[in-house]
């Protein structure tokens, strides 16, 4: 499967991935370094380049985490959440 | 006036898209597959104010991309149909989310009304919609809703009449997309979306009869796989092409993210400017889902509630299965004597009786009381959002077998029947889980092979050896999981699911549902049960059963070192597991299980009954779920996998025990 991988022009030292937000914490979408269909998929439920999330809630033992994105709430698998990149706000 | 409208109810998951499907049609719908697909198709008749309308349900859909059957089968359908108006159902709860696919819609430029549903949930939450202001923006009807209780349903059937009266000129040669009020894109996408308009255009390439031509050049930047083959295959599309992608190559090098996430982008700029200018949010009060939530899916509290839950919904469904099981098949023998006092030749009788109303009973004593409280529970699970939470605590377990948290439930039904157990698993998403967790489901002890372990491991040998059974199957199953993720072709995907509200279940669609449910799996098993009951019987009165065991012998007495006799119980036993049991002691002519097994055989005749082959039901139901060739797959597995094991325990027990 061909990685799609989508480069920054920004300072990525500050970045983050999204399993590393603790509950509470807000972050900005960066960068999602996830394959073509994964993208997508995050993109069609609201996480675009800029968009703010809330974590709500990490699944024990490396769990999914839940997020609260445009005021709907979603579940992302660990493996993929820790391919979403972030800048916490 | 036009005699009949055909419109198409479009829309995410979990917005109520069913449930005003099902308020709409009444009892008259018509559920069966798409042509070619394992995706489900619902069809129904709503007669309204002398207008006879049809609709038709479209899957469930977050977006109209290219990325799975779902939404392929729903812009096919509305591209090639041509239906009169397309009703998309939105969560009004969830505004900017579920306009991602209303914009995508406006897109396609067809005919469309607005429901804006779960109207009341969204006031619950303190979000007020100015449905007029909605309206406006999105240039369409929007009609308030509350499916659940029957509201606004009259007025969106007004809504749906006039829109589809409306004469529309759609003048596609003179197209500009500058003049587009809502679809807002960046001044770059609306240049390359006009560039690639008039290079299909220029080229005449007909699949501009079917999709709006604005929408295929927003595809083609996105790089949609299935619109880049369809216009390939056109006359001179190869040639097009070849022009759009230096136009697009030109858009490329202008962003650093990929083209499709621009988009996408762009769209949810838009669905979220529209959100803002037409909804007020009183206040963001802590709300009684979040207090559920802080329950349900908490790291201790939310597995003590899931097993409690899970224990006590399986406890009742056993319970109420083996008791009205019990009676059902009581009364249906009551009607033994009628067809064995028929003046007709015994084995006429048998064939009858045996053959045809035996395949019948064993189908409704099957169905009725294991299927029926299981579809409820599963309804009320997924219905009240609480399915949601289970699959967020088991995804992670789950996710080593390429499956989600989601697919636990059925697969822990089939302890009780494997056949609503595999119907079940078509609440996952792609055919790739919905095989695998099949699969799993299928080697699931049911309550008859449970039966049969422990009348006879259990009786004569212990329970602690019929538990080791148990826990030796459990092992198989998970085995045979990762086996067969490794197998199925595709690759697992990672969860992303939304979470939705807890929501409480209406009544009335729900019971419909269940009830079409159970109606499309009887049309299509009773027919195989009954002629796979049928041609035992034959072969029973044919005597061909001293053929097959020549067959059979070398595995059955060689390989398993098992008795002659079981290669021919076996066979009855894909009618029902009891039956293996219950054939051995008859064609012994004993009722001590001891007297035909020795403890290792036992063991081993436990296994294979256990994993050799799912009974008729459940192959009715792999059929309905996933087609005949991975239904034949899956067969093939389960008895290439008994003899395996079977033959392995066979070997060490005379290697350990020497």
């Amino acid at each position: 499967m061909m990685e799609k991988r989508i480069e920054y022009n920004e300072n990525c030292n500050n970045l983050i991935p999204l399993t590393c937000l603790k509950k509470g914490n807000k972050g900005k979408v960066i960068k999602i370094d996830a394959c073509g269909f994964a993208v997508q998929r995050l993109n069609e439920m609201g996480l675009v380049p800029e968009t703010e999330v809330k974590v709500l809630r990490n699944g024990i033992l490396s769990g999914p985490v839940e997020i609260k994105v445009r005021n709907s709430h979603l579940v992302i698998g660990h493996g993929l959440a820790s391919k979403i990149y972030v800048k916490a706000v | 006036m036009k005699e009949e409208i055909v419109i198409a109810l479009a829309g995410n998951a979990n917005v109520g898209k069913s449930v005003i499907f099902n308020q709409l049609t009444g009892l008259n719908q018509i559920i069966g597959n798409w042509p070619g697909k394992t995706v489900e198709r619902a069809e129904g008749i709503l007669k309204y104010k002398n207008r006879t309308i049809k609709i038709i349900d479209l899957p469930g859909i977050y977006s109209l991309s290219a990325y799975s059957q779902e939404e392929i089968v729903s812009r096919e359908f509305i591209a090639f149909e041509k239906p009169d108006v397309v009703v998309n159902v939105v969560d009004a709860s969830n505004l900017e989310r579920n306009l991602l696919l209303t914009i995508q819609l406006l897109e396609l430029h067809v005919p469309m009304v607005l429901a804006l549903n779960q109207i009341d949930y969204a006031n619950k939450k303190g979000i007020d919609i100015d449905a007029k202001k909605l309206s406006n923006l999105l240039g369409i009807p929007v009609v308030k809703t509350v499916a659940t209780k029957g509201k606004g349903l009259e007025a969106l059937s007004d809504a749906i009449i006039e829109m589809a009266e409306h004469v529309r000129d759609k003048d596609i040669k003179s197209y500009d997309i500058n003049q587009e009020r809502v679809l807002n894109y960046r001044s770059e996408i609306k240049e390359t979306v006009m560039n690639i308009y008039k290079i299909l255009l220029k080229n005449n390439i007909d699949i501009i009869e079917a999709y709006h031509p604005m929408w295929i050049a927003l595809k083609l930047i996105e790089e949609d796989k299935d619109i880049i083959e369809k216009l390939k295959n056109k006359k001179g599309g190869e040639e097009a092409y070849k022009a759009i992608i230096e136009e697009i190559g030109i858009l490329k090098s202008k962003f650093n993210d990929s083209l499709s996430t621009i988009v996408t982008s762009d769209r949810y700029k838009i669905a979220s400017y529209i959100t803002n200018e037409c909804t007020t949010v009183k206040e963001n009060k802590f709300t009684l889902n979040d207090m559920l939530d802080n329950i349900a899916l908490d790291k201790f509290w939310g597995y003590i509630t899931m097993t409690a839950v899970i224990f006590l919904a399986f406890y009742g469904i056993f319970n109420f299965g083996g008791y009205f099981s019990e009676i059902l098949s009581n009364f249906f023998d009551g009607f033994k004597p009628f067809i064995y006092n028929l003046s007709i030749p015994i084995m006429y009788k048998d064939i009858l009786w045996n053959g045809l109303i035996e395949g019948f009973i064993s189908a409704v004593t099957i169905v009725l009381p294991y299927i029926l409280p299981f579809y409820v529970f599963l309804a009320i699970l997924e219905n009240t959002g609480y399915l949601a939470r289970i699959a967020f605590l088991t995804d992670k377990i789950m996710h080593k077998v390429g499956l989600h948290g989601k697919a636990l439930i059925p697969i822990l039904m089939g302890v009780g029947c494997n056949v609503p157990a595999v119907l079940g698993t078509k609440i996952l998403e792609t055919d790739r889980e919905i095989f695998i967790a099949s699969f799993m489901a299928t080697l699931v002890p049911c309550s008859a092979r449970i039966v049969i372990i422990l009348g006879t491991i259990g009786i004569f040998m212990g329970p602690q050896y019929a538990l080791a059974v148990f826990a030796f199957d459990v092992l198989v199953v998970y085995i045979a999981a990762f086996f067969a993720n490794k197998i199925a072709p595709g690759k697992p995907y990672d969860l992303i699911m939304e979470l939705p509200g807890y929501r409480m279940p209406a009544l009335k669609p729900t019971l419909k549902q269940i009830w079409f449910r159970i109606k499309d799996f009887l049309y299509v098993a009773l027919p195989i049960i009954i002629i796979g009951s049928f041609a035992l019987e034959i072969l029973k009165y044919l005597n061909l059963f001293k053929y097959i065991t020549y067959l059979t012998n070398p595995i059955i007495v060689k390989w398993l070192g098992l008795p002659s006799i079981v290669g021919i119980v076996l066979i009855f036993g894909v009618l029902r597991k009891e039956l293996t049991l219950i054939m051995l002691l008859t064609l012994s002519g004993t009722t001590v299980i001891t007297q035909i097994l020795n403890p290792r055989q036992m063991v081993i005749f436990g296994v294979v009954t256990m994993l050799y082959i799912p009974c008729i039901a459940t192959i009715a139901a792999l059929k309905r779920t996933i087609g005949w060739r991975k239904t034949i797959w899956i067969v093939f597995l389960n008895i290439f996998g008994a003899i395996l094991i079977g033959g392995i325990i066979n070997q060490l027990w005379g290697f350990l025990l020497k």
